[in-house]
């Protein structure tokens, strides 16, 4: 992640010598959205720039309820008042499945009004829409999408490009209201107050787990563990039922320590996680996070779960160990239900049944501040010179998040519906009532309670400490002692932290 | 003679023991290659089957038209290959001009020139990513051909490797051709171009392989699918879940074809190009 972060530095820096002369001395091509007006966007004409634009840079500028503080300027309605339609282009990372859904979508969308056409274009992955837009943004503001799909946790990396347009200003310019969205989801994009991005591909850690198998260990699979302690106890008789050789597969993978931390309603970086200030150290290394690391220790030790590879080829061994009865429990995302599902389906590992936990919660028993935040990607609307462009951005996202629209996108991915409302509809619930599985990701983020520490943390240097939290994790299966592993991560995540907010 | 059988027998001792090593370190090399073929022509179930199938009971080829439709390569393979032969053909050019000149012309600033040259080797092309974007952007060429082809239009390299070659070269003859009133590009085309076409291959092979394998920059500078490129139809394939991984190991088999079969074809070249440029000079 080193390498695409200093880049990300890079484009920025380039972005703003770039929008201060290419694009001021006219040397750059025009775009079809139109010429960009705008002398310079430095950052010291930053306000100024914006005030051209007819932007506003929208700090402050509130969601409902809290606005009409900031008389926003999002050109509301400019698409629908051209005689020609707004040609606008989506960068998303979806594939397969979902990207077959979301092609849908967006054709239903087109042919539903004559004024915006959605062009999607596929950039892979996250991180390869990372590279593409940071490079982007060197070339100036017409280069960019229209609308962007940006990994969850690369939020602050967007608000610091100064590229993006909080979808607050657009919210309260539209009086649009959010009172139908799942709380904690919001919760998530919400950085100083300001809601940068609407959520729209969600997703959450889950207890996947074997019924049977656990059955024949003496144990109840209609109540799978919900706390660690539990989850402990069951592996241990998993392992001396003689039912599997390990207790449970544990993937190498820093998430589910960060969202245990937020079930324990701790915070991960200070600032309320980043949410009131800008983050400058780490906190995960208090006493709940010391508490995990020996968890984990204590569980790989005892041969009570297996430690497997968090991306790659052996990505996916956690699940196959499921199918094979090495280790019939396991956490993953709940966006890899479909494709379990389907597995299943084919009829290769019949003795399985396939039952869906909520996250256990650290200790033994649940903290009422705590819960799971989002995982996934949020919309996000780039700041683009022509107010059309940036109108018809906004009616299509609000097209993508409406209720209809969110309960075909969770039937074709998997994904959890971002509106409340969206599980009433008949073709969901019918779906969801014969597969209840899909429900458990919904619920646990429907109960997440708003507070900073379930809000998620926030850091433009996330990847960093994301990286030191997984080497910590595999050092501590690697037989580190798990506070000094912690110790590390902490202190090498201090010092990304530090280095990122100097550059910024 | 008990020595010259002695000396026989133990040459004889030395090959086996050589190929057996050479045996071992191909099939360690092969054998992913091998099974990326096997995983492509497995249905899904059989690829996540443990233990792993090493052989296809029963091959399916669908998987290959499958990913040709679903991954669009068709027009992926298109383009990488107009990117490619443009790619390799400018770098061929322009290589084998500048390092005739370093060579074979006497003029100021020569050798700071070279050093220039070598200097861009250092450079991880990486870092030069947003300042080609800027100037490509610059031009206007942005989603075009020209976009994908001019930063690697000439080589470093290439430069550098000829220049070794050409340097191998006796002075003698090139006064004699000139004596005889034979220009420096007549020189050039027919006289050193021919001697050293082991060179030229080779490393023609080499920037074919680099310009084929190309992802991050025709990425960036890219943003329809008409001018994209195979290794961003591959990375699109490689987002299928579970439930295709046989359509993507095909895609993958389809990518890598046009170099596998370049390699074997120009084998012998490729090493003796590469030994000639190294010890010459």
């Amino acid at each position: 992640m080193g390498i695409l972060e200093w880049v990300f530095i890079g484009g920025l820096r380039a972005y703003h010598s770039a929008m201060g002369h290419d694009d001021g001395d006219g040397i750059g091509p025009v775009a079809p959205g139109g010429p960009s007006h705008g002398p310079s966007f430095s950052r010291r004409n930053l306000l100024k720039g914006v005030a051209i634009a007819g932007v506003g840079l929208g700090v402050g500028a509130g969601v409902p309820g809290t606005a009409g503080a900031a008389k926003s300027k999002f050109p509301i309605g400019a698409s629908a008042k051209k005689s020609t339609p707004t040609q606008i282009t989506l960068w998303h990372s979806m594939t397969e499945n979902n990207l077959t859904t979301l092609q849908k979508i967006t054709n239903a969308f087109n042919s539903s009004q004559p004024h915006v056409k959605v062009n999607l274009l596929n950039q892979n992955s996250y991180t390869d829409t990372q590279t593409a837009y940071t490079t982007a943004l060197s070339g100036g503001q017409s280069k960019l999408p229209d609308l962007v799909q940006w990994e969850s946790e690369l939020i602050q990396l967007l608000i610091d490009s100064q590229s993006v347009v909080p979808v607050s200003q657009a919210i309260a310019a539209d009086h649009y209201s959010l009172s139908d969205f799942v709380p904690s989801m919001l919760n998530f994009f919400r950085v100083r107050g300001t809601l940068w991005a609407l959520p729209f591909n969600i997703s959450s850690q889950v207890l996947y787990y074997d019924e049977n198998a656990l059955t024949k260990a003496g144990l109840d699979p209609s109540n799978p563990p919900a706390t660690l302690t539990a989850l402990k106890k069951a592996c241990q008789k998993i392992v001396s039922t003689a039912t599997a050789k390990y207790g449970m597969s544990l993937k190498l993978d820093q998430t589910n320590f960060e969202q245990w931390m937020a079930l324990g309603g701790q915070t991960l970086v200070n600032k309320n996680n980043g949410r009131s200030g800008r983050a400058t150290k780490v906190t995960f290394d208090n006493a709940l996070g010391k508490y995990l690391v020996q968890w984990w220790a204590t569980m790989l030790k005892g041969n009570l779960a297996q430690a497997t590879a968090a991306s790659g080829t052996g990505g996916y061994d956690n699940l196959l160990a499921i199918g094979s009865g090495i280790a019939p429990i396991t956490i993953d995302t709940s966006a890899a239900l479909g494709t379990i599902l389907t597995v299943l389906q084919s009829g290769q590992y019949p003795n399985v049944k396939l039952g869906v936990g909520r996250l256990p919660v650290p200790g033994s028993k649940p903290n009422k501040h705590g819960g799971v935040y989002v995982g996934g990607a949020g919309m996000y609307i780039v700041k683009k010179s022509t107010p059309a462009t940036m109108d018809a951005a906004w009616q299509f996202l609000k097209y993508l998040v409406a209720p209809t629209q969110q309960a075909t996108w969770a039937l074709g991915t998997g994904y959890v519906p971002v509106r409340k409302s969206a599980i009433r509809i008949p073709a969901l619930a019918q779906a969801w009532a014969s597969v209840p599985q899909y429900k458990v990701a919904y619920d646990q983020i429907l109960a997440s309670p708003v507070n900073a520490a379930t809000a998620g943390y926030v850091t433009g240097a996330a990847s960093q400490v994301d990286t030191d939290l997984q080497d910590a994790l595999t050092a501590i299966s690697n037989g580190t002692p798990p506070n000094r592993a912690l110790a590390q991560a902490a202190a090498s995540a201090n010092s990304a932290i530090q280095s990122y907010n100097e550059r910024v | 003679m008990p020595t010259a059988d002695h000396a026989r027998r133990r040459r004889i001792w030395r090959k086996t023991i050589r190929y057996a090593v050479l045996i071992v370190a191909a099939a360690v090399v092969l054998f992913p290659v091998y099974i990326t073929v096997v995983d492509a022509l497995l249905s899904p179930q059989q690829i996540t089957h443990r233990p792993p199938f090493l052989y296809p009971p029963s091959p399916h080829w669908s998987s290959f038209a499958t990913a040709f439709s679903q991954g669009n390569l068709g027009v992926y393979l298109r383009n990488s290959a107009i990117m490619t032969l443009a790619i390799v053909a400018f770098e061929l050019v322009t290589s084998v001009l500048a390092a005739y000149a370093f060579v074979f012309l006497r003029f100021p600033g020569r050798k700071v020139l070279f050093f220039v040259t070598l200097a861009t080797l250092m450079v991880p092309g990486e870092a030069t990513i947003i300042p080609n974007y800027q100037t490509i952007n610059t031009f206007g060429l942005l989603n075009t051909f020209p976009a994908l082809i001019l930063p690697f239009v000439a080589s470093g390299i290439g430069i550098f490797l000829f220049r070794q070659a050409f340097m191998g070269f006796p002075s003698e003859v090139r006064d004699a051709a000139s004596l005889d009133g034979c220009g420096h590009l007549k020189f050039l085309f027919r006289i050193v171009v021919p001697i050293n076409r082991p060179v030229i291959g080779a490393f023609g092979l080499f920037a074919f392989l680099g310009a084929w394998n190309q992802y991050l920059w025709p990425l960036v500078v890219t943003q329809s699918n008409s001018v994209r490129t195979v290794q961003i139809g591959l990375r699109q394939l490689s987002g299928v879940s579970f439930s295709q991984f046989d359509v993507l190991f095909a895609g993958t088999v389809i990518a890598a074809a046009p170099i596998a079969i370049l390699l074997v074809l120009f084998q012998r070249q490729l090493v003796a190009g590469l030994t000639a440029g190294a010890v010459k000079g």
